[in-house]
């Protein structure tokens, strides 16, 4: 690898380091209801989403409203997402006269952007009116979003909390132990944070070239003719354009992922120069990073959320390491064929199949770790065509269970049950009691944490079992072999942690897999949530015990390498058997 | 008819859903 390979990385990190605490503390200001330098312009506008909602914006929910809240509103985005597709032939905004969407790809992408997942089994340009991109899948690339951030404040204020009653009148089912208002907090993370965010970014990436426009695809003449398959001449190219700025922030920012072109910021109307890269890149990661912030500064000790942020860091920098390792040292089956891999001031060297060159080794390396470490899910490179090696840490990151960043609200309030399981088993082992922040942590709060580590590998095997097996399964498997059973996996993977991105080798795009990828991506998403608010109402319950000293101090480094070793050890336990089976054992085969 | 049969799917998943919060405030509640 390059000095300027080592460079980027380091100047990548160093952003994101920087950003985390000012962000954080904004967000902190946001969530608890404090003013910000944005009040005066968005105060009106929150007020009146609440007044023509009819939100009752004061009163507290406890965990079941506040669960029953989000699943409603989610239940009836993903209906709308999925009219939206089915009538689309007959709806304004679509210049390229594009049918209605099939049912079961319907379901499968309403499914994919309601859950933050933005898994994509088709491609942007050739199957989704401008209408269905921008009221459909645009607008859930933000509720979403903040479906997920809403649902962690939830659990933060659970744990900084002290038991206090209800607003009167309370609402049903409860009298104590209120987490906050889910119409509030859904409004002010889509006004106060995603929006402005979005704003800026949008307008950056514009400059740079990114498309933003509602005119019909263009027919340019190409400079230099080409001849197809068919022997015939080709001298124009139809150049697919539309909305997509817009969305391309938000996809980031929200760690959505999905592409308005198909082949997501591998196009250069989607990430054209390597400041449109940095800046994506630095997007991914930037709210779920600071959102340790925001979280230590909610429960009073910061030192907590940098904890938090720490362990995320040390797994996410070796899995960096890997990928840029793997794919600079370039494929063996190339090498064999005399093709020149070596790093020079000329090429970026190392394994360039599926790889724009415009961004290389390291910047495609380093996308693929922080697509996945988010539950981003976009791509600007194809992650198909990595080394087994790359490959594998991009899937194993997701396997963690996108605690490791993960998607905004979802992968810290992922990392918070992992802090759970961490502390309940510490205390077994010491003869302390388990508690955190003060939370004494019982047996409902285990079983709840227990749930939401485990209900995603249950969903990513089995999901992977049955294709395999299955007639429907295994007929879209094109490559034999390993890495065939790495792409089901993936896919699995990709679909049972809310990530999106994909094997591209695998067609996705069947009854089957819209159908089996669809649940796995509803299951990961609520079964998860509805868990983490119930910990956060019993949590809101309990009174806070002074630290004493009998207290394990949760952010020392060696709280953080136990807080490590908790989640590789579930990770590596779960998954080594089927990662044995495929990147690892394609790998192996390579160097024979 | 397809239609049908997806509305219905996200329905009954979202029905068991609120199946779930019922099970863990009854499990909260021991």
């Amino acid at each position: 690898m390059t000095t300027f390979g080592w460079l980027q990385i380091g100047l990548y990190l160093l952003l994101l380091l920087l950003l985390t605490k000012p962000l954080g503390a904004y967000m902190a200001r946001v969530y608890q209801g404090e003013r910000t330098f944005l009040e005066a312009l968005l105060r009106p506008m929150e007020q009146f989403i609440y007044r023509a909602s009819g939100a009752r914006a004061q009163d507290e929910m406890d965990w079941k409203t506040y669960a029953t809240a989000m699943l409603v509103f989610n239940a009836l985005g993903l209906l709308v997402v999925y009219a939206l597709q089915r009538l689309q032939d007959v709806l304004p905004l679509n210049p390229q006269d594009l049918s209605a969407v099939s049912p079961d790809l319907a379901f499968n992408t309403a499914v994919s952007f309601a859950t933050n997942t933005n898994w994509q089994g088709y491609s942007g340009e050739t199957t989704m009116s401008y209408l269905t991109q921008m009221l459909g899948l645009t607008v859930q690339n933000f509720v979403s979003a903040a479906t997920g951030l809403a649902a962690l404040v939830a659990l933060v204020r659970g744990l900084a909390r002290r038991p206090a009653p209800l607003s009167s009148p309370p609402q049903a089912g409860g009298t104590e132990g209120g987490i906050g208002n889910f119409w509030v907090d859904l409004t002010r993370s889509v006004l106060y944070i995603l929006l402005p965010l979005s704003f800026l970014l949008a307008l950056a990436l514009v400059s740079q070239g990114v498309v933003q426009t509602f005119g019909s695809y263009r027919t340019v003449s190409l400079l230099q003719p080409i001849t197809d398959a068919n022997d015939q001449t080709v001298t124009q190219q139809t150049l697919a354009l539309g909305p997509a700025a817009s969305q391309i922030a938000i996809k980031q920012l929200g760690t959505n992922g999905g592409g308005f072109f198909s082949t997501n910021s591998a196009h250069p109307f989607e990430n054209p120069t390597p400041l449109s890269n940095l800046l994506e890149m630095l997007a991914i990661l930037l709210i779920p990073a600071a959102l340790c912030y925001t979280f230590g500064r909610m429960v009073g000790d910061t030192r907590q959320g940098w904890a938090v942020l720490a362990a995320m860091s040390i797994v996410f920098a070796p899995m960096v390491g890997l990928a840029v390792w793997a794919e600079q040292s370039g494929n063996p089956a190339f090498a064999r064929l005399g093709v020149d891999q070596t790093a020079s001031d000329l090429q970026a060297g190392g394994n360039m199949e599926g790889k724009e060159v415009r961004f290389g080794i390291v910047n495609s390396a380093l996308w693929a770790t922080a697509t996945t470490a988010a539950s981003n899910g976009s791509v600007n490179a194809m992650h198909d065509s990595f080394m087994p090696l790359g490959g594998l840490a991009a899937m194993w990151l997701m396997q963690l269970g996108e605690v490791v960043y993960g998607g905004v609200g979802s992968g810290l309030y992922g990392m918070l049950a992992f802090v759970i399981i961490a502390v309940f088993v510490a205390g077994l082992m010491v003869g302390r009691t388990p508690e955190y922040l003060g939370k004494k942590i019982e047996a409902f709060e285990m079983k709840m944490a227990s749930l939401v580590i485990l209900i995603p590998v249950l969903v990513v095997l089995v999901g992977t079992a049955v294709a395999v097996v299955t007639p429907a399964g295994s007929a879209s498997v094109f490559n034999p072999g390993p890495h065939g059973l790495s792409e089901v996996l993936y896919a699995f993977s990709s679909a049972g942690n809310n990530n999106g991105s994909a094997f591209a080798g695998l067609n996705a795009n069947t009854p089957f897999y819209n159908v089996a990828l669809g649940l796995a991506m509803l299951i990961a998403r609520y079964w998860l949530a509805i868990p983490v608010l119930a910990i956060a109402g019993s949590l809101a319950r309990k009174n806070k015990a002074p630290a004493g000293a009998g207290t394990l101090p949760t952010h020392t480094p060696l709280f953080v390498v136990w807080l490590i070793a908790v989640v590789v050890i579930v990770g590596a336990l779960a998954f080594l058997p089927a990662l044995a089976l495929g990147p690892l054992v394609e790998h192996l085969m390579l160097g024979a | 008819m397809h239609d049908l049969v997806f509305v219905v799917f996200v329905l009954v998943f979202f029905a068991v859903s609120l199946g779930l919060i019922a099970v863990c405030q009854r499990l909260m509640e021991g």
